[in-house]
């Protein structure tokens, strides 16, 4: 059936949905590299968040501003170019999450289970959520942030009576040097979101670019604050209760309490995560699929999503094997955005000029 | 679309009425009849379906009226001077071939032809018996109106116009099957439609090339967004007042002849799950009976999901107490969970079906069989655990609280592939399959509005989604919207 034409107020909802697909993964990122990715940082977790965030914001600000400047007029040439070279990051942040999505279920149900196997199911579900556009990927992050909200909430809720401030010193950690490392981690994989939000204003600059101002910088300060909170809450519990049965401590809690406690909190806080790790996945695929559709403008947006899905695929060794490769990889994609960002920013700046001298003229 | 070849009418009366006998194949269809009579001094006949019109009508507003008809003019518009100064009725028409008379014909009205005349006279005085208005069968409700559409577009168009007294109530016949034509009404308020779905409505109900559509359930498959969606994209009801509730907020109804039931276009989701008694209650009932139907949505969805993903491979999330009960309950049982639970969803949909159709006087049987020979007897075979009637039982229950049927077995399918991702992923398949679903519902669209708005994507929009506000906090705040 044809479709009717959308009008600039679906556009301007998709526009918010993806805004908040953006933060969400964007808080995620934050929050899983410094507590999961980095264990060394301890109870410190919640500063590296919260420095990285710092990190990713110049980044933002500048693409801000490019936008801002340019007033709906997208870049003539350059997009192409950049979106090539976004692609690879968004390729291989799609399988890294997707394989540490399909990790975590190994790591909580499923340790008898070969990973990829786990892989293949998510990797097949996030690609048929991204071919269905927009619209499944944006009403899936407002599903996510309802659903695995309350769910995360009610986790910690429950052990409530189990958190101790006191657990949160020293607040140093793992020391400055490995805060700093930490923070420039986090920085790497929440350096993405900015990238995904301007990609997604050149998909429509003349709808899009103006309300994507409001929601740009907001949205990298409400991921930083809930990736903190969740942090601080987090760190003053004892570690690993949710998310791993098979720990002595999970066991003995079980034991004492006839599997009343700790059990109660895994349920909510494993499907919590789950939605949440796969919702960071269709992000990065979905910016992949943006990018492809930016470049090549006469492929089908799901052409494009399979295209994409179809170039993680070897990306997954690495994530699987070479870890240090991850690591390499994610402090490329934070050199390479915030370049990008400048770049960009004086190429508006130099547009803005000679439209002013134009006008004058 | 339909045939358009015409024969028109001929001045010779013997000539007409030899084509519409022949067209009707009146030697073998003894319901069509055929009166002659006298207009003036000009021969004429009648002809009508037995049955489908009011035969006293007939005689009293046409063949007395026209033993004393006035001198007909030796004109063209003879016809219709016949049926302007001589007969006694209101809702008339003329028609110049014989298809469109032969149309009239079935539709139930009286054709009148006179010698000499190129035109003819068709009457409607159609009177066969029908149901009358009466209560729901599907829909019922506690409180608010009882009446529920019949099999009559007439009356269906009559029970809305009674509710909505509006001149802006646009009511549009249109005729779609191509050999065999059916009456179908589309109905909205001029001033609040969404334009833009009654254009789209239209160019669908244009392009319909079936040969014949019996109802709105087939209109419903021929017109949707998406045919291979598991959820409906327009609403069926049978409550009028439902109906007129949603075409006072821009809606566009469908009524046909012969389906007791509106079609409702755009829709989103959050109408399938909404019921008509919602805003008759007060905010605070209203708001508790929406809450419990989620949870009996939420229920019936998920619950046999989450006992097979559990029990496989979650059994660390039970209480020590409870894995212990779930264990000795099902020492005895052979089969393994998915097995036990399919045997227990296959017969439920089975006493699910043979409720519908089982004629009401043994239909007590039914509640024999259900509960003593798949409930009781089945556990004391050690075919199933005691736990799992109970799960079948509350899923059962929640899939009942969907007060839209089509949802309804949409939930039941969707059950079913959540049980065989649960068994086959734990919650971990249980949690891909249900972002799956639900972005796609996101995707979805009911003529150009997303299935999931305004709750996603997100829109500005009163609080009447999961829980109600009272009726004067929405009117303040809609006053308060600029306009």
């Amino acid at each position: 059936m044809n479709q009717l034409p959308e009008t600039p107020s679906d556009r301007h909802a998709k526009q918010r949905s993806f805004t908040l697909l953006c933060t969400i993964a964007c808080a995620v990122r934050l929050v899983y590299s410094a507590s999961v990715f980095l264990k060394s940082s301890g109870t410190a977790a919640w500063i590296e968040a919260g420095l990285g965030a710092l990190l990713v914001l110049p980044a933002t600000v500048l693409f801000y501003f490019s936008i801002r400047m340019r007033d709906g007029i997208p870049c003539k040439r350059s997009p192409a170019l950049i979106c090539i070279l976004f692609f690879p990051f968004f390729t291989f942040d799609a399988s890294a999450w997707i394989y540490t999505l399909s990790e975590c279920s190994s790591y909580t149900t499923f340790t008898d289970t070969d990973v990829i196997f786990l892989y293949l199911p998510a990797f097949l579900c996030a690609l048929l959520i991204v071919s269905r556009g927009a619209y499944a990927c944006g009403g899936l992050a407002r599903g996510t942030l309802f659903t695995a909200g309350i769910l995360l909430s009610l986790a910690l809720l429950c052990q409530i009576s189990q958190m101790h401030p006191i657990w949160l010193m020293p607040i140093l950690g793992g020391g400055a040097e490995a805060i700093l490392g930490g923070s420039i981690f986090c920085a790497g994989t929440a350096a993405l979101y900015p990238a995904g939000i301007w990609l997604f204003a050149q998909t429509d600059p003349a709808g899009v670019a103006r309300k994507v101002q409001a929601g740009f910088l907001r949205g990298l300060l409400w991921a930083a604050l809930a990736a903190v909170l969740f942090l601080l809450l987090y760190g003053m519990l004892a570690p690993n209760i949710p998310d791993a049965p098979h720990i002595r401590s999970f066991n003995m809690e079980r034991l004492l309490t006839g599997g009343g406690r700790g059990t109660s909190v895994h349920f909510p806080s494993l499907i919590g995560w789950y939605l949440l790790l796969l919702l960071t996945s269709v992000f990065s695929l979905f910016c992949a699929s943006c990018c492809l559709r930016l470049a090549f403008p006469a492929r089908s947006a799901r052409f494009c999503s399979i295209v994409s899905a179809i170039f993680c695929i070897p990306w997954t060794p690495l994530r699987m094997f070479w870890r240090k490769g991850e690591d390499w990889m994610v402090f490329l994609s934070l050199i390479i955005v915030s370049a990008i960002s400048a770049y960009i920013w004086i190429c508006a700046l130099i547009a803005k000029r000679r439209k002013k001298q134009n006008d004058s003229q | 679309m339909q045939n358009t070849s015409k024969t028109f009418i001929s001045g010779r009366l013997n000539e007409n009425q030899s084509a519409l006998k022949q067209l009707f194949s009146s030697s073998r269809n003894p319901d069509l009849k055929f009166r002659s009579f006298s207009a003036e001094t000009r021969a004429a006949f009648l002809c009508y379906i037995d049955g489908l019109c009011d035969t006293m009508q007939i005689e009293d507003f046409i063949l007395r009226p026209a033993a004393f008809a006035k001198p007909l003019p030796d004109t063209d518009d003879a016809a219709e001077s016949f049926a302007k100064e001589s007969l006694l009725v209101s809702d008339y028409s003329m028609r110049f071939s014989i298809e469109e008379l032969a149309q009239d014909v079935l539709l139930g009205k009286c054709v009148v032809l006179i010698d000499h005349c190129t035109s003819a006279i068709s009457i409607d005085l159609r009177k066969f018996d029908k149901r009358p208005v009466g209560r729901t069968i599907s829909e019922n409700v506690v409180l608010g109106p009882q009446e529920g559409f019949t099999e009559s577009l007439r009356t269906n168009l009559t029970l809305l116009r009674r509710t909505l007294r509006s001149s802006a109530l646009i009511c549009e016949s249109v005729s779609i099957g191509t050999k065999l034509p059916t009456s179908f009404s589309i109905v909205y308020l001029e001033d609040r439609v969404n334009a833009a779905a009654l254009e789209q409505i239209r160019e669908r109900i244009r392009r319909i090339d079936a040969e014949y559509v019996p109802g709105v359930g087939t209109l419903e498959q021929l017109i949707e967004d998406h045919p291979y969606s598991l959820f409906p994209q327009m609403l069926k009801t049978e409550r009028p007042d439902r109906t007129a509730s949603c075409i006072s907020e821009g809606q566009i109804a469908i009524l046909s002849d012969n389906s007791p039931y509106a079609l409702l276009a755009p829709i989103t989701i959050f109408h399938l799950l909404h019921a008509s008694d919602d805003s008759f209650m007060r905010w605070q009932y209203g708001c508790f009976i929406r809450i419990v139907r989620f949870l009996g949505l939420l229920v019936s969805l998920y619950l046999p999901a989450l006992y097979t993903a559990i029990s496989m491979y979650h059994t660390h999330i039970l209480p020590t107490s409870l894995f212990t009960s779930i264990a000795e309950t099902r020492a005895s049982v052979p089969f393994p969970i998915l097995i036990e639970v399919f045997i227990m969803e296959i017969s439920f949909f089975l006493i699910n079906e043979a409720g519908t159709r089982i004629p009401s006087q043994i239909g007590s049987a039914l509640g024999i069989v259900g509960a003593l020979i798949l409930g009781q007897a089945a556990v004391a075979a050690s075919i199933i655990s005691p736990i799992m009637i109970i799960i079948v039982a509350l899923t059962g229950l929640g899939n009942y609280t969907i007060p839209n049927y089509s949802t309804g077995i949409a939930v039941q399918l969707l059950r079913i592939v959540h049980v065989l991702s649960g068994a086959l992923l734990g919650l971990y398949g249980i949690a891909l399959i249900s972002a799956l679903t639900y972005a796609y519902l996101c995707s979805m669209s009911s003529f150009g509005v997303t299935f999931f708005s305004p709750a996603a994507p997100w829109k500005p929009h009163k609080a009447d989604l999961i829980l109600r506000l009272p009726i004067a906090d929405r009117l303040k705040k809609s006053r308060k919207e600029p306009k």
